[in-house]
């Protein structure tokens, strides 16, 4: 027995190395189950503290091409002012008046304090929680185009899903032939995505506008995604390869727009009764 | 006397923890290269620590950048790996007359020659530890070789600079 204790000692070191990393990859390996997620996340209040401070540190040097962005985007939301307003007043002639048709989207203003664009699965987090009104399931999307989806929610911060992550589908459709896809990350350049499953018989050409599609759950219709960079077509594929360039710059990412989607229960629920499966 | 090292330690150890969750983690380089300085905390503590010990702080270390990245575990095993490797590094890499007491692991003291094959070892052991564990799958082997070997110069380069701005070595007088 002495003789155990002696050699566990005299290893010490490597039995510690042993036990420590199998510690850390059961913390790898359990990290998807909802407390791991809830627990070691960035939007619990430390972490998310001290990434306010280093925003705040890192804020001050762009500020030049943030208030360029914050200019171009007043233009463009002044432009539709103008149009939504043609449509309101059309809408008044009609007499038949649904007033959650025509305020379905709200959109909280928040803030990137934490982004990431170079691992293979990127998360953001927002410095606005449940007390804003923030769900988990919500989408964001930012002054250029599309961003990701709300993931996990605390009273002050959330963490979302970038676009650039694995797992992240987006419906979008090629606006001039009306053909709609998967949007999908590559996984590498954070510019760059895959718009899956448009049929071959359909001619998408480059230079041609993606947005979301009426068919996404959580991001309203038409909202900038990119332009098509390339196609190919295999031979004996059924789908085109398409390369789009990502409207949003995600590497420099600050105010973005949370859209709740008043309708989605709604939506879900009718769906849900008729083939019994939700999104 | 003994007192006053161990505040100096703890203060460079917040100054090199401060630099990286304020700068150095928002600093990826051409989507390519990851800027990990806060190896340095482990990577530069004095050569006589004890290894059950450092190997201990790197658990810590490794866990506190762990939530800060919301990435359980991925920090943690790179730097324990990191750990158990500096204390065998150490033991091979002993200079002619063993280890000094005045020696401390800079380039200055230490001389290129040992310097550089201790940092970059280190660096690349726990960078590719980290990629492979966030790319979780062998297919991408390439793309993790080559983040892992820029992340590795790059994290040294950081790690130099800052060395040099917060420790400037003394001048022989």
């Amino acid at each position: 027995m002495g003789s155990l204790f002696r050699f566990l000692y005299e290893y010490r070191l490597f039995f510690l190395f042993v036990l420590f990393e199998i510690i850390s990859f059961w913390m790898v390996i359990n990290k998807n189950t909802k407390q791991q997620i809830a627990f070691l996340n960035s939007s619990n209040e430390f972490t998310a503290g001290i990434m306010g401070v280093s925003d705040a540190v890192s804020g001050y040097f762009g500020l030049v091409q943030e208030n360029e962005k914050l200019a171009g985007e007043n233009a463009r939301l002044n432009a539709l002012l103008v149009k939504s307003q043609q449509t309101i007043q059309k809408m008044a002639m009609d007499s038949i008046k649904i007033p959650e048709m025509l305020d379905q989207y709200t959109f909280i203003v928040a803030k990137v304090i934490n982004n990431s664009v170079s691992r293979p699965n990127n998360y953001i987090t927002l410095n606005k929680g449940t007390l804003d009104g923030i769900k988990s399931g919500m989408g964001i999307i930012s002054p250029q185009g599309v961003v990701g989806r709300v993931m996990v929610c605390s009273d002050h911060f959330s963490t979302a899903t970038s676009l650039l992550h694995s797992k992240m589908l987006i419906s979008a459709e090629i606006s001039r032939i009306h053909s709609s896809g998967s949007l999908k990350w590559g996984g590498n350049d954070p510019d760059m995505a895959n718009l899956e499953f448009v049929a071959r018989h359909l001619k998408p050409k480059v230079g041609d506008t993606v947005r979301t599609s009426e068919f996404s759950n959580i991001l309203p219709e038409g909202i900038h995604v990119g332009v098509i960079k390339k196609i190919s077509l295999k031979d004996d594929a059924t789908f085109y390869n398409i390369e789009v360039d990502l409207a949003t710059d995600f590497s420099s990412l600050n105010f973005v727009y949370v859209i709740e989607n008043k309708l989605k229960a709604e939506k879900d629920t009718l769906q849900f009764h008729t083939t019994g499966q939700t999104e | 006397m003994i007192a006053r090292n161990v505040f100096q330690l703890v203060f460079k150890i917040l100054i090199y923890l401060g630099i990286y969750f304020l700068v150095a983690s928002r600093l990826p380089a051409f989507h390519m290269a990851l800027c990990l300085s806060y190896t340095a905390v482990i990577l530069l503590l004095p050569i006589g620590s004890n290894a059950v010990r450092t190997m201990i702080f790197a658990f810590a270390i490794g866990f506190l950048v762990d939530i800060f990245h919301s990435t359980p575990g991925i920090h943690t095993a790179a730097c324990v790996l990191m750990a158990f490797f500096r204390a065998n590094f150490l033991n091979w890499m002993v200079p002619a007359g063993g280890y000094e007491e005045y020696m401390t692991i800079s380039f200055p003291s230490m001389g290129l020659k040992w310097f550089v094959p201790y940092m970059l070892g280190l660096l690349f052991l726990h960078h590719f530890l980290y990629f492979l564990i966030d790319y979780s799958s062998f297919e991408q082997i390439g793309m993790v070789l080559l983040k892992t070997a820029l992340s590795s110069i790059f994290t040294f380069l950081a790690i130099v600079l800052i060395q040099f701005g917060i420790e400037p070595p003394k001048r022989a007088d």
